[in-house]
């Protein structure tokens, strides 16, 4: 067990969650919303004074 | 949270949440896993939400468990949002399903919880191309969220 932050609840931390960012269906809901996001933009709000091109 | 959860456990790092929807159906496992994303210059957090396949170990969202516990579910999403907000506050998290019936479920599980997330976070939705503020009742493509700065001075 293990403390991530001030919680409701202790998050309980285990080495046998693994990553699932290499996975199929990760990846193609990652690259669609890129796609969306190249095409519409970030809310303003949320990248005013920060860097981007 | 204050909406009835799953105790989900996560990883060191932690962007990958499972946990164990419980229901007639028995225990499915579930995962919810934020992926760093980078468009336009700007990181996010991508959601990706759904069932782990016994065979294969990995994340789909092929699967339709009916478990009857959908707002149970989607209150544990939102709570791992906050989570995730909590460690990475300055990291946008965009969410949106495979399909229009998922994303509805977004847009269900934000609004059944708004009292609370709206009180941490700032929610847009996305709709015909443009990014609005979270209303309730209003059928988004997407949505954004972002941790609302903390006055300390106060």
């Amino acid at each position: 067990m293990k403390n991530t932050g001030n919680k409701q609840h202790k998050t309980q931390v285990s080495k046998e969650v693994k990553s699932h960012a290499n996975d199929p269906y990760v990846v193609k809901k990652a690259k669609e919303s890129k796609a969306t996001l190249e095409k519409y933009g970030f809310p303003e709000e949320f990248i005013k004074g920060k860097m981007g091109h | 949270m204050n909406s009835d959860k799953y105790r989900y456990v996560t990883n060191e790092i932690p962007l990958d949440f499972q946990f164990e929807s419980d229901g007639p159906k028995g225990k499915i496992k579930k995962l919810v896993s934020y992926t760093l994303q980078n468009a336009g210059g700007f990181s996010y957090f991508n959601l990706a939400f759904g069932d782990i396949d016994e065979t294969t170990g990995e994340l789909n969202d092929l699967a339709r468990s009916d478990n009857e516990d959908r707002n149970k579910i989607l209150a544990t999403i939102a709570a791992t949002v906050i989570e995730v907000t909590e460690n990475f506050p300055d990291i946008m998290v965009y969410a949106e399903g495979s399909t229009p019936a998922g994303t509805r479920l977004y847009q269900i599980g934000i609004a059944a919880n708004w009292e609370e997330i709206e009180s941490i976070l700032t929610v847009y939705g996305l709709i015909n191309g443009k990014w609005q503020p979270f209303t309730k009742n209003v059928n988004y493509e997407a949505f954004m969220g972002l941790r609302k700065k903390r006055n300390f001075a106060e």
